[in-house]
């Protein structure tokens, strides 16, 4: 089984490597700032209303295992 | 140019890795210290600016029902900036909770509590840089949480992409309803390091990675667990937790004026929990203003090392903890969201409604009804109604 040590590292080094790819051989935006019309459309948002979002994420946090990676979250604990 | 930019966010990403992987609190604040120096000192900003979060006042109330407990209260968030380099607000939260839940029921009694939650924040604006600080502090009658956070978003390649780093730290103490001078401390230190990147022009992209590190009393000081089918000792939890999170998130824009949100997260920690959360989400205009979110979430763990349904006899650490049993989670919500007014020219911009609706099923698979000994399981409903001003 893998230890956690070695997830921390692979994925420590998979954002890296990500942040790499997508962007350091880059030399110039390849999605010019007046292409990025659908883009900016609020549909495209992770969160359009963080402050109701942040509860949901809190309902998962302090009924699951796992935290953590939300896009809100956090807050007290109202665990039982 | 973007040499520079390139360079300087390398070195600022090495930096926090490097502090996440020393796993030292002190060394995370320093690497965002030195990420915010090079970005400001580095001179170089591109041609579209970082933009601070829009002035707005929300108004929530929240319902949940679930596993016999109810949870209600009302919710404000007010942001304001100065349309220049601040940005602050200010939320009051309220959680009115009644429980019976399947703990309770098994060796204690029903009970109500209120928690108040107040939060304050402060956003700072400069060039393509926003950095933000702030704190809050949540109380209920035998959990007091105070939690201070420091984060730097960092825009290159002209807005292209995002590179977020943040800091929590968490100072709790943890009473005892039954017991005035029950108190013990937990305390909390979250490194995060995000990736946000335009990949098309109709593909987004978003990494975060999150390590947490959990220390002091982790238990619920109420909880028990059993031994030989009775009830007998209270939980013991190692006073160490340290957790690595990694979500990746990809958003796609569709024809008819819908996106599509696909996301996965890994988790895993050092009591041997492994978790897989999976989610997919639609957002639709049904009309110029009028838009509807549908999601459906699918989620997966094991049980800790240390947990057990019923114990065979007394050991150093014992948990029955249903949320770190093994058990699977499914979930869907709907929300619908009108545009009342939209007039960019008057002092209220725009303001919206929006209804929400969430189902929540949780299967258990070792951990068992206390009367009937069946697989427990629950289904919880949660409601939420949002007014949004914006200003």
């Amino acid at each position: 089984m893998t230890s956690p040590k070695q997830t921390l590292k692979f994925a420590g080094l998979l954002t890296l490597a990500m942040t790499l790819l997508v962007s350091g051989c880059a030399t110039e935006a390849w999605v010019m700032p007046y292409e990025r019309e659908y883009l900016a459309d609020p549909i495209m948002l992770l969160s359009r209303d963080p402050f109701s979002d942040g509860y949901i994420a809190h309902i998962y946090e302090t009924r699951e295992g796992a935290q953590g990676g939300t896009v809100g979250g956090g807050g007290g604990c109202g665990c039982n | 140019m973007c040499g520079l930019t390139y360079f300087r966010a390398m070195w600022n990403s090495l930096a926090l890795t490097s502090a996440f992987l020393e796993h030292w609190s002190r060394r995370g604040v320093v690497a965002l210290a030195l990420l915010t120096a090079t970005s400001w000192l580095g001179g170089v900003t591109d041609a579209n600016a970082a933009v601070l979060p829009e002035d707005r006042a929300d108004a929530l109330f929240h319902y949940y029902d679930g596993g016999n407990v109810r949870v209600s209260g009302p919710a404000v968030l007010i942001r304001k900036g100065d349309n220049k380099s601040l940005s602050g607000f200010a939320h009051y939260y309220i959680d009115n909770v009644s429980s019976a839940s399947i703990d309770v029921e098994a060796y204690a009694s029903p009970y109500r509590e209120k928690r108040n939650e107040i939060a304050l924040g402060l956003d700072y604006l400069h060039g393509d840089t926003i950095v933000n600080f702030g704190a809050a502090n949540s109380n209920e009658n035998d959990y007091d949480a105070n939690t201070f956070n420091l984060g730097l978003s960092h825009e290159m390649l002209s807005g292209m992409t995002t590179l977020n780093l943040g800091f929590v730290r968490g100072i709790d103490k943890v009473g005892k309803s039954t017991d005035e001078n029950f108190e013990r401390d937990k305390d909390s230190h979250r490194y995060r390091l995000g990736v946000s990147q335009v990949l098309t022009k109709k593909w987004l992209l978003n990494i975060d990675y999150e390590i947490i590190s959990d220390d002091g009393f982790l238990n619920n000081p109420y909880r028990q667990v059993r031994i030989d089918g009775i009830f007998a000792l209270p939980e013991q939890y190692p006073t160490n937790r340290t957790s690595y999170t990694l979500a990746v998130r990809a958003l796609q824009y569709l024809e008819s004026r819908s996106s599509l949100r696909y996301e996965y997260r890994y988790f895993t920690d050092n009591w041997d929990v492994n978790a897989h959360t999976m989610e997919v989400g639609y957002v639709h205009y049904y009309a110029p203003d009028i838009i509807g979110d549908y999601r459906a979430r699918f989620y997966t763990q094991n049980a800790a090392a240390f947990y057990a349904d019923n114990f065979d006899e007394a050991r150093e650490f014992m948990a029955r903890d249903k949320e770190l049993s093994t058990f699977t989670a499914l979930s869907f919500g709907y929300k619908v969201t009108w545009r009342m007014f939209d007039n960019p020219t008057s002092i209220f911009k725009a303001g919206d409604l929006s209804f929400a609706y969430n189902r929540f099923k949780f299967d258990y698979d070792d951990f068992t009804h206390y009367a009937t000994g069946e697989p427990y399981s629950f289904r919880a409903n949660v409601f939420q109604m949002l007014f949004s001003i914006f200003y």
